[in-house]
């Protein structure tokens, strides 16, 4: 058997199986979050390319799954990536189990979690951007469920996604040319510049972000933020893997310096949009922007450290905003809701307003909360580069701080009195929720650690 | 091969007239009818630098996804739908296809140092991507945006057929074009859904 069965195949397989039994939401919610859970598992315990004893049987697990001259290829250094990416799976379905989500959210999250795995194990890479493109169609019927009007957000979501696919396929073409002619320097700026459009497009870059706040204003905040954390960290790993694999591309002294520029100009213009903002939805949107500003500054450090933060953003990253996207949901469902709106909502709804603030801070980078570690090492080792660009930077972040301030001031004003006109089950999820992200930030050695163990599949990259 | 070369010109010329109809047109049949036609001048650009028979895979693709778009538009009224042509913004989008062309015609020459391919491949490409950007940039409404974006994604296809002949990759971008009229058209009916 091979990796790839089991991590992309049993999951596509297990979507078909679970679309026709989607009548059965909390069911199929529950039995997919279970089944993340156990590939993560399997992730963590299996050794890729060895022998596995089961039931009496001897079965090697294969590295590579080859289907008409192409393969999928897992390594063992591949393991802490798909726990990762399982691991994700798991705790948005949890979270879903609490959220109005419609029936093909479990089915589809789960073809889309397939195809996002398949996009990063794909050789030659350009096929990954044909993969992405199912994810992202595949996305779609999730987003928009039935009965609902579509906006702009979504049309640009399919817009920029899928204008980033034929780019990357250039890419992937162009490539294969600078391999054999490395000292080319007209097609080596052609490469670079087809694969940055291609990302541009993927990770909503600027100046290709307007659909981010868009998305999660027309959607329910839980689904744009399952899409959100998703397609930015495949797409990041996938980057990863471009930077372990071309030589040309780690060397082109441009690309760091550039990196630098447009996480700078992401999060200066997510922190001036976010300020400003009124709708809730919107600023969680800013923050996923935000948040990939950051991711893109990590890299442009150009050294281990960067890449070790890089890594560990992704776990602050994936707290902050489910929990963020879980209270939102649970809030407003599909409804629009602005500061206007949430006055008095520490008065009404304590739980949902602090966990609200909690993770919007998190994001924010307030001390003791989940992103804060991270978001610390990050500016000490830019200012150690690029004191004026940290400057910035800070200046930008402070962008989130000021739109928490704005929602704690809107949420305390109210001359009622207190009470608590919340359900249960999801209090207990959201609190669970605001609890992990507290821990992470109070201990983040741990986690580090572990992330860290990313990196192990980028062997040049070390 | 060497009337074919003579005669490469004809798709260029037909994409002339589709790209423009699909600008200024807000009859959703006209568009679709439109798109039929431009599939078959992509089929016949392709057919330049791949054998016929993979070729022919674009126009049947390009069809069931024009033909799948047009299915989604039962009882759709639009600006034009009472017959005539010249509604609000004519004038606007033939200026703005008309720079499109400008544009294109100016700049495939040059495209012609990146892409090793026929200058009416590079025309036929360059022409199809700049009318889908115009018409995804225009447009809010679901299905002219899809319209837009098979044309964009058949202009890139058929300069990515220049340098590229593999079948698989043409296989899955006939699913991701396929893919993409699907979702043009669910997002078209959505909001007359019920449940799926």
């Amino acid at each position: 058997m091979s990796a790839a069965l089991l991590w992309i195949g049993i999951p596509l397989v297990a979507a078909v199986v679970f679309w026709f039994l989607r009548n059965q939401k909390l069911l199929c919610i529950l039995a997919i979050g279970a089944l993340n859970l156990l590939l993560a598992l399997l992730a963590w315990k299996l050794p890729i390319g060895g022998v596995i004893n089961f039931l009496g049987l001897s079965i090697e697990l294969k590295e590579t799954w080859i289907i008409l001259g192409r393969s999928f290829v897992f390594e063992a250094g591949d393991r802490s990536f798909l726990m990762l990416i399982f691991v994700m799976g798991a705790f948005w379905y949890i979270g879903a189990v609490v959220v109005k989500v419609g029936r093909t959210f479990a089915p589809l999250g789960l073809a889309v979690i397939a195809f996002l795995v398949a996009a990063l194990s794909v050789q030659p890479f350009l096929y990954a951007a044909l993969f992405i493109e199912a994810a992202v169609l595949f996305s779609i019927p999730m987003l928009i469920p039935p009965g609902q009007v579509p906006g702009k957000g979504i049309l640009r979501y399919v817009i920029f996604q899928t204008l980033a696919m034929p780019f990357i396929m250039f890419a992937g073409w162009v490539a294969t040319i600078v391999e054999a002619n490395p000292t080319d320097q007209r097609l080596l700026l052609q490469a670079v510049l087809f694969m940055a459009l291609g990302f541009a497009f993927w990770l909503a870059i600027f100046p290709f972000y307007s659909w981010v706040p868009l998305l999660t204003s027309e959607v329910n905040p839980y689904v744009a933020g399952f899409v959100l954390n998703f397609f930015p960290t495949i797409v990041f790993l996938l980057s990863l893997d471009f930077l372990n694999t071309f030589a040309w591309l780690r060397d082109f002294s441009l690309l760091y310096v550039a990196l630098r520029l447009i996480g700078a100009i992401m999060v200066i213009i997510g922190g001036i949009w976010v300020a400003f903002e009124r709708e809730l939805a919107r600023m969680y949107g800013y923050a996923v922007l935000m948040e990939n500003g950051f991711s893109l500054l990590a890299l442009s450090l150009h050294s281990r450290v960067g890449l070790e933060i890089f890594t560990t953003l992704f776990v602050g990253r994936l707290l902050s905003l489910a929990v963020w996207g879980l209270a939102l949901a649970n809030l407003s469902g599909q409804e629009r809701v602005t500061l206007e709106d949430v006055e008095g909502l520490l008065h009404s709804k304590p739980v949902t307003a602090g966990v609200i603030l909690a993770s919007c801070l998190s994001v924010a980078g307030l001390p003791l909360l989940a992103v804060f570690p991270m978001r610390l090492f990050l500016l000490e080792q830019l200012v150690k580069v690029a004191p004026v660009t940290a400057f910035w930077v800070f200046i930008g972040g402070g962008g989130l701080f000021v739109a928490g301030l704005r929602l704690l001031n809107s949420m305390a004003r109210s001359e009622q009195d207190y009470q608590f006109a919340e359900k249960v089950i999801p209090v207990v999820f959201m609190v669970l929720g605001t609890l992990a992200i507290i821990i992470v930030g109070i201990f983040p050695g741990w986690l580090t650690r572990n992330l860290v163990g990313l990196l192990d599949a980028f062997e040049r990259l070390q | 091969m060497i009337l074919q070369q003579q005669l490469a010109i004809i798709p260029v010329l037909i994409l002339l007239a589709t790209t423009t109809l699909i600008s200024v047109s807000r009859l959703w049949r006209y568009t679709v009818l439109a798109l039929v036609a431009q599939y078959l001048a992509v089929a016949w650009l392709v057919a330049m630098v791949w054998p016929i028979g993979l070729a022919v895979v674009k126009l049947v693709v390009g069809w069931m996804s024009s033909a799948i778009l047009g299915a989604a538009q039962t009882d759709r009224r639009e600006d034009g739908e009472n017959g005539r042509i010249f509604v609000k913004g004519f004038l606007f989008r033939l200026f703005a296809i008309g720079v499109v062309w400008l544009v294109v015609f100016s700049v495939a020459p040059s495209v012609s140092g990146w892409f090793a391919a026929p200058l009416q491949v590079l025309w036929g490409s360059s022409l199809l991507i700049g009318a889908g950007i115009l018409q995804m940039g225009i447009s809010g409404e679901p299905f002219r945006v899809f319209v837009g974006l098979l044309t964009a994604l058949a202009g890139f296809e058929v300069l990515y057929a220049a340098v590229e002949s593999s079948v698989l990759v043409a296989g899955l971008l006939a699913m991701a074009n396929l893919g993409l009229a699907l979702a043009g058209s669910y997002l078209m009916v959505v909001n007359t859904l019920e449940e799926l």
